[in-house]
């Protein structure tokens, strides 16, 4: 979670951030990580998708538990093979508002970080450097969970 | 003054922000715990904690010979729940991703 300012006003937004450390080179960890087929079988669905950036996707979750046993629904922002990045924005078809993910992959000598960065919508307007909305009368913290 | 006020005085100051969120991703800490994990004194941390806890943002439980803190449910549920639903999708996701490689991999 960080917190960020509105104006003159502070709001909560939040992202959250894992990695995981792969025992091998950065090339096959990206292959992981952007082939349909190798990424659905690790998020837990079919991914519909064109490695190209801009394109949409879908995902359907094969998921047992309730929320996940849905699909999602999104763009490709990024996909940068020679800095082995990817960015995307999704979200639930009934979602109004996406969330941002970023995946990065990190050489370190045993092997390869895979890190992934899921940003709320208000946190990646002000990461993009997008003005947040003024708070109303309910004050900025109303205003955070109206978001969250 | 409005009932919200302790809790924006509260979330004004960037240390505490840093505590709050830091109790909110790596769950309930002592000061002494907190302490160590940030560039913070341990005083300035009790301080810190104490000003949040006014403010009823955290409340502290006695374990034993510490006083660990929590962040409380109220006003930061959404927030916290949406870490913490977020995090453990991706904790279970990139276990997966993980076992593809241990797979086909002997140690």
């Amino acid at each position: 979670m960080e917190l960020g300012k509105a104006g003159t006003e502070t709001v909560v937004i939040h992202s959250v951030e894992r990695d995981v450390a792969l025992p091998v080179e950065p090339e096959e960890a990206w292959e992981a990580v952007t082939d349909p087929e190798r990424l659905g079988d690790w998020l837990g669905g079919d991914v519909e998708m064109d490695p190209v950036p801009g394109s949409e996707f879908r995902i359907r979750f094969d998921g047992e538990d309730g929320d996940e046993a849905r699909e999602r629904v999104g763009f490709l922002e990024e996909l940068d093979h020679e800095e082995r990045r990817l960015s995307f924005w999704w979200r639930r078809p009934d979602d109004e508002l996406a969330t941002r993910v970023q995946i990065e992959l990190e050489e370190t000598g045993e092997g390869t970080v895979v890190r992934v960065i899921e940003t709320s919508p208000l946190a990646t307007l002000d990461l993009i450097g997008i003005p947040l909305p003024a708070p109303r009368s309910h004050g900025p913290l109303a205003l955070a969970l109206a978001y969250a | 003054m409005s009932p919200d006020e302790p809790v924006f005085a509260a979330l004004s100051d960037a240390t505490r922000r840093r505590l709050l969120t830091r109790l909110a991703d790596g769950g309930p800490a002592s000061a002494t715990q907190l302490a160590a994990e940030l560039p913070i004194s341990r005083q300035a941390v009790v301080k810190h904690l104490d000003a949040l806890r006014e403010a009823r943002l955290v409340t502290s439980e006695r374990s034993g010979r510490e006083v660990r803190y929590t962040v409380t449910p109220e006003p930061l549920a959404d927030a916290v729940g949406w870490i913490a639903d977020v995090g453990a999708q991706w904790d279970s996701r990139l276990a997966a991703l993980q076992a593809q490689f241990s797979r086909s991999q002997t140690k």
